[in-house]
């Protein structure tokens, strides 16, 4: 699976999405993976069930979090190093991942995406047979 | 007045981490400090913790946050391809003007972030004094 916020999937006629990432956080992710699946891991504090965004499109990944807006909330004299930025990053996704089964789960800031493999990815045990 | 009184806090932040006493790498979440419903009210990103993972602890007009993230065992086994969120040690100790109620602090832990309400005293039992002038 390979890092694509460094060649930008933004699209000319898709001018929504283009403003939802203008300076956008690149979470921390971690990856990785056994015989069944690969697991992406991304840490997104202050991100609520409702502002997140996971989906795949082709052989992309795309992961949107909206940030709780407690950091935009009336304060006086507010010290701050949480940036009031949303999150964003993308991901090359390979042939072996089962586009139908993959699932995400949000739990304490932390987005966690299964990408089965395919059957045809699975690795297999050849039986040798005798003659 | 709150960001001068929590400019000594800043300079922490600085440092992305240091190392402890004991040589391990202690990390500084990072926080929003602000003034809101009579109350000061702090906010610190930890993103995958239990709730019990972490301990807030004030005493004597410091106010400590801190914890250690481990690393889950059910994934030692498998290939990392990419390791870049951290884990291990958290720290961060803030000093806090004294004019709080210490008895009725309160913490949530919500979305990976931490919140610490801590309530003023009410304005008669803040040290107020009014200077004459002559």
């Amino acid at each position: 699976m390979a890092d694509k916020n460094t060649q930008a999937v933004v699209r000319k006629d898709d001018a929504e999405l283009a403003s939802r990432i203008k300076d956008t956080l690149v979470p921390q992710v971690d990856i990785c993976e056994d015989r069944e699946s690969v697991t992406l891991y991304a840490d997104l504090p202050g991100v609520a069930k409702d502002g997140l965004d996971v989906h795949i499109e082709k052989d992309t990944l795309q992961i949107y979090g909206r940030r709780s807006a407690h950091a935009q909330a009336a304060g006086t004299g507010a010290y701050t190093e949480m940036p009031a930025r949303d999150y964003y990053r993308a991901f090359t996704i390979g042939e072996e991942v089962d586009r139908d089964h993959i699932s995400a789960q949000l739990a304490n800031g932390v987005l966690k995406v299964v990408l089965p493999k395919s059957e045809r990815a699975k690795p297999k045990k050849i039986d040798i047979k005798y003659a | 007045m709150v960001r001068r009184l929590f400019q000594k806090n800043k300079q922490l932040s600085h440092a992305e981490s240091v190392f402890s006493e004991t040589g391990s790498l202690v990390r500084f979440p990072a926080v929003d400090i602000e003034e809101q419903d009579n109350s000061y009210v702090v906010h610190a990103e930890i993103p995958g913790m239990k709730k019990d993972e972490i301990d807030v602890e004030y005493r004597d007009g410091y106010l400590m946050i801190r914890g250690e993230k481990k690393f889950e065992r059910e994934d030692k086994r498998r290939d990392f391809h990419r390791i870049e969120r951290s884990y291990g040690s958290f720290q961060r100790t803030f000093e806090i003007p004294e004019d709080i109620q210490a008895d009725a602090i309160k913490a949530e832990y919500k979305n990976g972030v931490l919140e610490i309400r801590l309530p003023l005293l009410s304005p008669e039992k803040r040290r107020v004094k009014r200077i004459q002038i002559s």
